[in-house]
């Protein structure tokens, strides 16, 4: 093969199109700034993966403790009062049947609505009393 | 080296220190760019992709200059890199879309094609088709010794490949082309 083909068949370069115009004169300009690009992403990386390791564990704690010591919800707490209150307020009896239907997780429309107008008027007793009773006719 | 100045040692001298590293990398790229261009553009033939490959190239030879070991050659060491980049490319495009190993043959003929000088005669296109259906081993060995004029040491060096196994690769590469340009 060498020798079937003249010599001007052996230079790619005078075959194929030549790179744009100014190509050569300009990629080591390119490359060396792409480089120091590199160089400074990878010294912020360096520097500041200690700190994400810091801020994600810090986070990560607050999360832990958040979990921990989180308070109870509206609805338990609003729970729990209202067993205090009926507690002080009815017989013993009614207080139990009472205290077994809230935990019962399924709970009715009627005890939602309780609960959510005494939470938002947690000072109002009378109409607490008044749903209590409500409440205890609905269920004896 | 080409037209630059600067030999592979001072190249090398330079880079070892931090004030004169970024100089030292101008010179390795004014030095090895052209040759390694097309040394690239002879495998994947489209201008865009040796641009990226190249870039890659050298890149990776910044990154890598530190651990450089002063046993083999700086071009035969950015030769290897390059083939290698340009061996993982063509790998990675017949298996693009999950399609286990599909023949890019006729892509890389069309792209040989479309990249040839509008100048270019009947013959050119002809060899320019055939080296491009060639399997990349066949393809790689035979730029390098029909075009760039390396000898086989240096080809070995490069490729990693026993001499032995390159002149059958050339042998067989030189029958298909042979074949091709006569038939068609």
């Amino acid at each position: 093969m060498n020798h079937q083909l003249p010599p001007q068949y052996r230079t790619f370069e005078n075959q194929a199109q030549a790179p744009p115009h100014g190509y050569f004169e300009h990629l080591p300009t390119k490359l060396l700034l792409k480089v120091k690009e590199e160089n400074t992403a990878s010294s912020w990386l360096g520097l500041h993966f200690a700190k994400l390791i810091g801020a994600s564990g810090f986070v990560l704690l607050l999360v832990l403790f958040a979990w921990l010591f989180k308070p109870n919800s509206p609805h338990e707490s609003n729970s729990e009062q209202l067993y205090q209150i009926s507690l002080a307020y009815f017989d013993p009896y009614i207080t139990e049947t009472f205290a077994d239907y809230l935990s019962n997780k399924d709970l009715s429309a009627i005890e939602e609505q309780i609960f959510n107008e005494y939470w938002n008027n947690p000072a109002d007793f009378r109409l607490l009393e008044n749903d209590l009773e409500a409440y205890h006719e609905l269920l004896f | 080296m080409s037209k630059n100045t600067i030999s592979d040692s001072e190249i090398l001298r330079l880079f070892a220190n931090a004030q004169t590293q970024e100089r030292a990398f101008k010179a390795l790229v004014e030095a090895y760019q052209s040759r390694l261009y097309w040394h690239i553009r002879q495998m994947v033939f489209d201008h865009d992709d040796t641009n990226d490959l190249l870039q890659t190239t050298f890149i990776k030879a910044w990154q890598a200059l530190p651990k450089f070991r002063q046993d083999a050659q700086l071009f035969t060491w950015l030769y290897r890199i390059a083939t290698n980049n340009c061996i993982s490319f063509l790998n990675n495009k017949r298996r693009r879309f999950f399609v286990p190993m599909h023949d890019i043959g006729p892509e890389l003929a069309q792209k040989a094609a479309l990249g040839l000088s509008p100048t270019a005669d009947e013959i050119t296109k002809k060899l320019h088709k055939a080296v491009a259906l060639l399997p990349d081993k066949q393809r790689l060995v035979f730029t390098m010794k029909y075009f760039q004029d390396l000898d086989y040491e240096t080809i070995s060096a490069i490729v990693g490949t026993s001499v032995g196994a390159l002149k059958a690769s050339y042998h067989h590469a030189v029958k298909k082309i042979e074949q091709s340009v006569l038939n068609h």
